[in-house]
């Protein structure tokens, strides 16, 4: 049952102009790099792929994964519960024998892959503009290939944990409009106003993109300016996964505990 | 297991609060399997609350629900299986066609594909939208989305079928058609339990009902047993009603008999009816007055529903 929703979701996803906006969106640093990128003078698949992680981290630091990249996937995310329950058709839903905890999956999932959408694409134009590039051919796409899925994967885990979020406030505000605007007000708080108070060190590791400069450390070791984030990868995604699991389980007990009058 | 429940629903004291207002009080419904279950009250009654609690969407403040036997919500997910649920304002994904929402419909059930595939195309034949199939829901008139809800209520076969005011939005010929549709579902077997606030459909489509008044049930049962039968109270017509009602008067045993829209009302006291019945015939054959319709004073439904009604609101 759970499948027969994902999928429905997902096509409607897909269909949505929303999505095709928003991947036009994520497409604009591909077309900045393709009027902007540095002057060649190797052409290897290892200088490939250090070219390709520095752009990708400094791309995705500062955009993809910043106030835009967070803005798009709580649009996504919020909708996702919040519509069903806005539009009454959660009430149809209810009277499928499909269990609460599949509806909330299935609708995780189906955000997920429409952030792997709206992302991945964007990366792998990226990766084939730059293999292209640096003439490395099959060879250059390989090297860089691990580092694509990497990106892709920590995008996943830093704006899965936010579309998560955005989702268990979907289900208490009821209307993806309010869900949306109160997911990125306390997201903007928690990550530009509290860390302005003096209580916090190192107030910038409060931000989802520095976070995402952590983690990157991790997989992307040839590009050497990441050493400027301060902290354990490892304890990064272990705080964002956390974060994804107790939202999940959060607003599947706020849909138990909810009441459809509408 | 579901085949030999005598009760499909059943209820027991079931409540609903919103804050301090009572909208559902002490609701005790049995729904017996197979009949079609008219749940008849004014509007604001408490019918479509009823109905959200009895398809999960709203929490009784107390009281309990069973459904097939099995308690809900705790059990939704078992009893969905067999459920059909047409809401009373058609909701739908408007940005599907009526196909795509009633396959999605049709797999959510339980349905294969391809059976999904074959079910939408003959439940979309069935309710009269066969044509649109490939058109948007949100570019339907309200009343094809009632069909199209009544279509996406029978995918899968269910075993019941609850119905909110599912004739609200048709015109008086879907009215007439539906309420053939129902009259041959239950034929099939069907339980059907169809809420509504027009007496004259329950009584064409129902043969139970649930009178609910100010979130109480009033009275529940048959038609034919609610609307009673006053014993000792006749409907009679004749060729000469001035010749019959003249026998009439002068009988101690008939308590009252006068004439209404060319038709005799007789009042007989229970004691003699023996007597009645063997003088009466005798004389209107002596007098070659001929009997054209001898029957009891049956009250209509809505009759008994003012009654019934007046007597709720007075308890309050």
């Amino acid at each position: 049952m759970i499948s027969v929703l994902y999928l429905n979701e997902v096509y409607r996803l897909l269909k949505s102009r929303r999505l095709k906006v928003m991947l036009a969106l994520m497409l604009l640093p591909v077309i900045v790099y393709f009027f902007t990128h540095e002057e060649i003078t190797e052409y290897s698949a290892k200088a490939l792929e250090i070219s390709f992680q520095i752009n990708v981290s400094q791309f995705l630091i500062n955009f993809w994964a910043s106030v835009i990249g967070q803005l798009v996937v709580i649009i996504i995310m919020s909708d996702l519960l919040a519509s069903e329950i806005d539009r009454g058709t959660i009430r149809i839903l209810l009277t499928k024998p499909i269990k609460k905890s599949e509806i909330v999956i299935g609708k995780f999932f189906s955000g997920v892959t429409a952030m792997v959408i709206i992302f991945g694409i964007p990366y792998l134009i990226m990766q084939i503009y730059m293999v292209l590039l640096y003439k490395s051919g099959f060879e250059g796409f390989r090297a860089t290939f691990d580092d694509l899925l990497f990106a892709t994967g920590i995008t996943i885990l830093v704006l899965g944990s936010l579309g998560a979020f955005s989702m268990l406030l979907s289900v208490i505000l009821s209307r993806p409009l309010y869900a949306s605007l109160a997911s990125f007000g306390l997201v903007f708080a928690a990550q530009f106003i509290l860390p302005q108070l003096p209580f916090f060190d190192d107030p910038e590791r409060f931000n989802l993109s520095y976070q995402i400069g952590v983690l990157l450390k991790k997989g992307f070791t040839l590009h050497t300016g990441l050493d400027s984030y301060k902290g354990d990868p490892n304890m990064s995604a272990l705080f964002f996964l956390s974060v994804i699991l107790m939202s999940l389980v959060l607003t599947l007990l706020a849909l138990y505990r909810k009441e459809y009058e509408g | 297991m579901v085949s030999s429940m005598v009760h499909v629903i059943k209820t027991k004291d079931l409540t609903k609060f919103f804050g301090k207002r009572n909208i559902v009080y002490h609701l005790n419904l049995n729904v017996p399997k197979g009949v079609v279950y008219g749940f008849l009250g004014p509007n604001g009654a408490g019918k479509t609350t009823t109905i959200k609690m009895l398809t999960a969407a709203l929490r009784p403040t107390y009281g309990e629900i069973k459904i097939f036997e099995m308690e809900m919500p705790r059990e939704r997910v078992e009893i969905m299986k067999s459920v059909g649920y047409m809401p009373e304002v058609p909701i739908a994904y408007e940005d599907m066609t009526i196909f795509e929402f009633l396959t999605y419909m049709g797999r959510l059930s339980g349905l294969g594909k391809e059976e999904t595939r074959e079910q939408a195309k003959e439940l979309m034949k069935y309710v009269g939208v066969g044509r649109l199939a490939l058109n948007k829901i949100k570019e339907l008139s309200s009343g094809q989305k009632q069909r199209v809800a009544f279509a996406s209520a029978l995918i899968g076969n269910p075993e019941l079928l609850i119905l909110d005011e599912p004739t609200a939005n048709l015109d008086p010929l879907g009215r007439i058609e539906f309420i053939g549709k129902i009259i041959s579902l239950a034929k099939e077997g069907k339980t059907i339990f169809v809420s509504s606030h027009i007496v004259s459909e329950v009584e064409k489509m129902c043969n139970y009902v649930g009178l609910i008044n100010q979130g109480r049930l009033i009275a529940q049962g048959r038609i034919s047993e609610l609307t009673r039968i006053e014993e000792n109270e006749y409907d009679v017509a004749t060729s000469d009603n001035v010749g019959a009602l003249k026998f009439l008067r002068e009988k101690p045993y008939v308590r009252e008999s006068w004439e209404e829209d060319g038709m005799l009302r007789v009042q007989v006291d229970p004691r003699f009816l023996d007597e009645f019945f063997l003088q009466f015939p005798k004389y209107l054959s002596s007098q070659g007055i001929r009997l054209k319709l001898f029957r009891p004073h049956t009250s209509p439904l809505e009759r008994i529903l003012m009654e019934k009604f007046n007597i709720g609101e007075e308890s309050d």
